[in-house]
């Protein structure tokens, strides 16, 4: 692009002027006063405009503004013609005062191309070139003020700088862009831990969106379960009403039935008492009562039963009788019966002993030899003898003998006649044995005898010569010897006996006569016993006999006093049956037998319990009237009947025959009534839960959330989240690539700036400095002389300072360019801070540009306008010579 | 005979889709109700016989206990006239459904069984009918089905007849399926049907589509149809619209606006061609420097509108094919983003998010 012509329609002080430019070099010179900001101003402004901002301007608008507007008049305006490098000739018009006729027209066709490059409200030339107002200012249009403040406020240009570096429009470095989506991304979505942002909210919301969706799910599903448990009640209690309306029928149907009989009944009753209720028998309770008081006791009545056998005093003087036979001993006196037992067994003792009697044995021929000798003889012969020992020697013997005849003698004394002489007998036994036994013969040992001279002296004896023999003849000798003994013995016992035998009988004769038994001397004893005995026998038989005689009267004098008793009772009884009847009328002359007196008051009685039968048959009757009509007429019975009979067939319309039927059977059933009170039971029971069901159905329909409002809201939220999400991972790829765009277009950046800005730095400081380092982020300088150590630009004297950014100006321009185009650079006042070396220098590497860009400079220095009157030839540069303005215009 | 047949009212029914807000909503569930009191009034005007719904009349999932106190009371009013209702898979007849639980007039009909029922709307005139017992999964009506007596026979049922499928939008299930041959092997004259939300006619079927918009884009012809069945079956026709929502879905070009005013104004512009719940899309090429926001246009206040949603779709006019060749952060950025081969709508607003950052701007969230 270069430009053409520029006009100031009306702006600051210049008005209708204009100025042509060559496609090179052109340098306007001027001396103050003469317009040259003014000039650059009008270019700038021709070529960008100004924006058009809603509301009130910026503050650099409106210090431009006040910078430029006319001196005098509104119109501020200002064009410029331009070349494109795609050859379109164009011309900008910019209405800046109202801002409403600004246009770009390509002056070769006519057409308006504003939309082309429309910024902020009005075209921008600099957008042919890639770049817009801002940074076509901060680059290639490079104001006087902005020239000297460079080393005051390098920061500032480095900025603008960047802005350029960033989008070539100058509107944002990158950092702020960065800093603005983070800062967007805080404040607009924010994190799911901010709970003041968006993204925390919205999350919040969804958390409660879905919260409150559940419950409305769950209140729609808990009401339609509480609407199945409605209807299935519905049913139950549908069903239950069935039944129980077939009931109601069943029992009016019932109940009219009973009516339709009750009234039958009642007509039936009405017709038995036309006169009204039956009147009652005559009051004969009390005669009714004595005549059946009276019947029965005469039907109670004793029988008089004869009394047979011996009279009372008959009895009397047997008992008489029989009290003198029972006189004396009844059974046999002790004194006697101790006497007799004595007695008895004394004899008993007597009779043994004679039985004992021990008989005499032959005496044997032992020629006047002892046992003992005979018993020697015969060891002699036989050898060595024998001792003999004998147990009967042993004093233990004679101890229990005695003993035994002391226990007989006791026996004997008390009456016990069996044992005495058992014990007697028996003593007298063991002593003849001990007398009978032989003596120990003993033969001296030592005596030694030849036989045949034992045998000659015995044989010379006349005795036997045997040894058997002689033992034979020895034994024999010695028995005689003991049975002698022993008849010794019992002829003493039995004197003794016979002697106690005779006492004992004198003492029972004693005792008899003590009893009053007359007895003599000569009486046998034993007799008089007897007779004793017998009448003792006697008298005992008498006293028992007296005892039953005794009974017998009592029981006799009993029967008779009864007897007379009933008598007694039977006269009353006939007497009172008479008195009765006669006042019952059945016997007026009171003569009849009492039995036909008794027979005529059982008739009279069964008379009058008919009469009193028929009348409670009849009062049964009437009470039974009464009841059916129950204290009402019998018409009124009748209507009952109707209605009842009409609503039962109203209730039986609506009820299925065969259900009445069926109820109407249990119902008459025994247990009917409690049935039907259990189905209307139930009935009620399934209406009352119904009607509970169905008010909390109610109240939670009432109550219950509303589902579709719920979702709805779920739905928004879900939405409002996923907006949020979808828009902070759109944020974080924006980030991402931008700091990733950043970062390459800072590695791209600066080694181009650093070699363009090298290229020319030589030239420009001449030598002093030959190389250029820049920060590609914030765009500061640092340069440094051959070998020497790098220096910041900002800190270096101020014309080199400006050399060095007006330099990066031109070389971020070249950089930013869209590319087949170059921008104008357009400068004011830009050697101002040099030396007349260093402004040539500059001057030479601004020409150094005009190949391929157009440069205007605009300078009041003279040194630059000789440079170009002598360096600028040819159309394509152009020196413009500027003359002071007029004080007024 | 005539009848009035609709379906696919789907009271209750939540209006996310309109992204409006709760109380507006609310309203279009109101006015669902409205369209059902416009119908009966229809069927009342046109003297008909008979009202038949062809299933989803309701929400199973989200109806109100003031619902079914609200279908009491529209149907029974039509009384002596009769309604008929086949269940949908929407409002299925389950123990716990409101055909299960409402105290129904006398004069309305129900068809609560899962294969079709005759019911004898007139003399020689037989209406079949059936019932969705499930939400899902519900056998076709008329596999295996065959008329058992003579005369004209109609059906009314809620299902998917599989030749209009492709006709409906993507993800259309289709319930209790036929085929609009199995109408005349069955010895049916005419199916009165619901399920398609759009309307769809043929000599043998009749979808009304649904009478009140459920969503944006929905096309005309539907509502409910007035039908005339002949004595030899022949039906004759008329489809009123009964909708009480107008729901339109436009495209708002504001290409050239220079200036969020100018789309604004243009959009507004727009607006005042249409009324009720309007979902409008911005598109267009404007100035990367026009920065116009949703908020903006959500102020505006157009008196027949009840609620609109906007869309903004535009396309912010960065010449990125020059800006790659810059030599900037920002051509970098450009070059970046689309070397990344990026969702083109993700990149799209990666794109004009950054450069709006890189402008200055703060209006950095782009749709």
């Amino acid at each position: 692009m270069w430009i053409e012509r520029i006009r100031a329609g009306a702006f600051g002080p210049l008005v209708a002027e204009e100025l042509e430019f060559g496609p090179g070099m052109n340098v306007v010179i001027g001396p103050n006063e003469s317009g040259k900001s003014s000039w650059h101003a009008t270019l700038f402004a021709a070529l960008c405009g100004m924006r058009r901002s809603r509301g009130a301007p910026r503050a650099d608008d409106r210090e431009f503004a006040n910078r430029h507007r006319p001196w005098s008049g509104s119109d501020w305006r200002a064009s410029a013609i331009l070349r494109l490098a795609d050859g379109r000739r164009i011309e900008i018009s910019q209405d800046l005062g109202t801002m409403v006729d600004c246009r770009a027209t390509d002056l070769t066709l006519g057409r308006d191309v504003s939309h082309e490059i429309m910024t902020d409200g009005s075209p921008d030339g600099s957008r042919w070139l890639g770049l817009d107002r801002t940074s076509f200012l901060a680059t290639a249009c490079v104001r006087q003020a902005d020239v000297l403040d460079v080393q005051r406020n390098a920061g500032a240009l480095q900025d603008a700088l960047q802005r350029a570096a960033a989008s070539a429009r100058a509107e944002s470095t990158a950092a702020e862009a960065i800093g603005r989506l983070e800062e967007f991304e805080r404040d607009q979505i924010g994190t799911e831990r901010a709970p003041t942002r968006p993204l925390r909210q919205a999350g919040a919301r969804v958390a409660a969106a879905r919260q409150e969706l559940q419950l409305a799910e769950q209140d729609h599903s808990d009401f339609l379960s509480l609407s199945r448990e409605v209807e299935e009640a519905r049913a139950v209690a549908e069903a239950a009403q069935g039944r129980a309306r077939a009931a109601d029928a069943a029992r009016a149907m019932v109940d009219a039935d009973a009516l339709t009989q009750r009234l039958e009944e009642a007509r039936e009753l009405v017709r038995l008492f036309p006169d009204g209720e039956p009147a009652a028998p005559s009051s004969d309770e009390e005669q009714s009562r004595q005549v059946a008081s009276t019947l029965d006791r005469w039907r109670r009545k004793p029988t008089l039963l004869e009394v047979d056998g011996d009279t009372s005093s008959m009895i009397r003087s047997r008992i008489a009788e029989l009290s003198e036979q029972s006189e004396g001993d009844t059974e046999v006196h002790e004194s006697v019966a101790r006497a007799w037992t004595d007695w008895t067994a004394s004899g008993a003792v007597l009779r043994q002993l004679e039985l004992e009697r021990p008989e005499p044995l032959p005496a044997p021929e032992t020629q006047g030899h002892s046992v003992a000798d005979l018993f020697g003889y015969a060891s002699a012969l036989s050898g060595p003898s024998a001792r003999l020992t004998a147990s009967p020697e042993s004093p233990l013997w004679y101890l229990a003998s005695a003993a035994l005849a002391v226990a007989g003698a006791g026996c004997l004394a008390a009456g016990l006649i069996v044992p005495a002489v058992a014990a007697l007998a028996v003593a007298a036994t063991l002593v003849g044995i001990r007398l009978m036994l032989p003596r120990r013969v003993l033969v001296p040992p030592q005596t030694e005898i030849g036989a045949d001279t034992v045998q000659a002296d015995l044989s010379r004896r006349g005795l036997p010569t045997t040894a058997d023999a002689l033992r034979g003849l020895a034994e024999s000798a010695l028995a005689f010897e003991q049975r002698q003994a022993a008849i010794g013995s019992w002829n003493e016992r039995h004197d003794l006996q016979t002697s106690r035998s005779r006492s004992a009988q004198e003492r029972l004769r004693a005792a008899l006569r003590a009893r009053g038994t007359a007895i003599g001397e000569s009486d046998p004893i034993a007799d008089s016993f007897a007779s004793y005995e017998g009448h003792c026998r006697m008298r005992l038989e008498s006293a028992s006999r007296l005892q039953t005689v005794r009974v017998e009267l009592q029981a006799r004098e009993l029967k008779e006093k009864q007897y007379d008793s009933v008598v007694r009772d039977l006269a009353e009884l006939d007497e009172e049956l008479r008195q009765v009847a006669a006042r019952a009328g059945v016997a007026p002359d009171g003569q009849e037998e009492v039995a036909a007196l008794a027979s005529g008051l059982e008739l009279w009685q069964q008379g009058r319990g008919e009469r009193l039968r028929e009348f409670e048959s009849r009062r049964r009757q009437w009470d039974r009237l009464e009841m059916v009509l129950d204290g009402r007429p019998l018409e009124g019975l009748e209507a009952d009947a109707r209605d009842a009979r009409s609503k039962a067939d109203t209730l039986v319309a609506f009820v299925a025959p065969a259900d009445v039927a069926t109820a109407a059977e249990w119902l008459r059933g025994s247990d009917g009534q409690a049935q039907h009170e259990v189905v209307r039971a139930e009935e009620r029971e399934a209406r009352e839960t119904l009607a509970t069901l169905a008010e909390r159905l109610r109240l939670r329909g009432a109550s219950m959330r509303d589902v579709p409002a719920a979702r709805e809201e779920c739905a928004s939220a879900d939405a409002e989240l996923g907006r949020l999400r979808d828009l902070a991972e759109v944020i974080r790829l924006t980030r991402q690539f931008m700091e990733s765009a950043v970062d390459r277009a800072h590695r791209t950046i600066a080694p181009v700036l650093q070699a363009a800005l090298s290229d020319r730095l030589a030239a420009v400081t001449h030598g002093r400095y030959v190389e250029a380092l820049v920060d590609p982020e914030t765009l500061a300088v640092q340069v440094r002389g051959d070998g020497r150590s790098w220096r910041s630009a900002s800190a270096l004297s101020h014309g080199t300072a400006e050399q060095v950014y007006l330099l990066l100006r031109v070389a971020l321009a070249e950089h930013l360019v869209r590319a087949g185009e170059s921008t104008p650079f357009v400068f004011d006042d830009a050697t101002v801070q040099s030396d007349n070396v260093r402004t040539l220098a500059i001057m030479e590497t601004l020409l150094s540009l005009t190949p391929t860009h157009q440069v205007v400079v605009f300078s009041q220095e003279t040194e630059v306008a000789e440079w170009a009157r002598v360096r600028l030839d040819g159309e394509q540069h152009r020196l413009i010579e500027l003359r002071e303005l007029p004080v007024e215009r | 005979m005539k009848i009035v047949h609709f379906s696919d009212l789907h009271l209750d029914v939540p209006f996310a889709w309109m992204g409006v807000a709760a109380d507006v909503a609310r309203e279009r569930r109101n006015a669902q109700r409205r369209v059902l009191q416009r119908i009966a009034l229809l069927v009342v005007d046109e003297d008909a016989d008979a009202l038949f719904c062809g299933g989803d009349l309701y929400e199973h999932d989200l109806f109100t206990p003031d619902t079914s106190a609200f279908l009491r009371d529209v149907f029974g009013g039509l009384a002596p006239r009769r309604v008929y209702l086949a269940p949908g898979n929407h409002d299925w007849l389950g123990p716990d459904s409101l055909y299960a639980t409402e105290s129904w007039p006398g004069n309305v009909h129900i068809f609560d069984e899962d294969r079709l029922q005759p019911v004898t709307l007139d003399d020689g005139l037989t209406l079949w009918g059936a019932a969705h017992r499930a939400p899902a999964n519900t056998d076709g009506f008329l596999d295996g089905f065959r008329v058992d007596r003579s005369g004209v026979h109609i059906a009314l049922f809620h299902g998917a007849e599989l030749g209009s499928l492709h006709f409906e939008a993507e993800g259309k299930q289709p319930h209790a399926p036929f085929r609009e041959a199995q109408l005349t092997q069955a010895g049916l004259h005419h199916a009165f049907v619901g399920h398609y939300h759009r309307a769809r006619q043929t000599q043998l079927f009749t979808y009304p589509g649904n009478p009140e918009p459920l969503s944006f884009g929905e096309d005309s012809g539907r509502g409910a149809v007035l039908a005339t069945v002949g004595g030899d079956g022949s039906i004759q026709r008329q489809t009123y619209d009964v909708a009480e929502t107008a729901v339109s879905d436009i495209r708002v070009d504001v290409s050239g606006c220079g200036s969020r005013t100018e789309i604004v104004t243009a959009v507004e512009q727009a607006l005042k061609q249409h009324r009720g719940i309007v979902r409008a899309t911005i598109v267009g090429d404007v100035g990367a420097d026009v920065d116009v926001q949703r908020s903006d246009l959500q102020g505006l206040r157009l008196p027949d509108i009840d609620a609109c949603q906007y869309r903004l779709q535009l396309s912010a006019a960065y010449d990125l094919d020059a800006i790659t060749h810059e030599k900037t952060v920002r051509g970098e950025f450009v070059r970046e983003v689309r070397e990344a081969q990026l969702d083109p709508n993700v990149e799209r607003r990666v794109l004009v998010t950054g450069l709006r950052a890189l402008a200055g701007r703060r209006d950095l969230e782009v749709s």
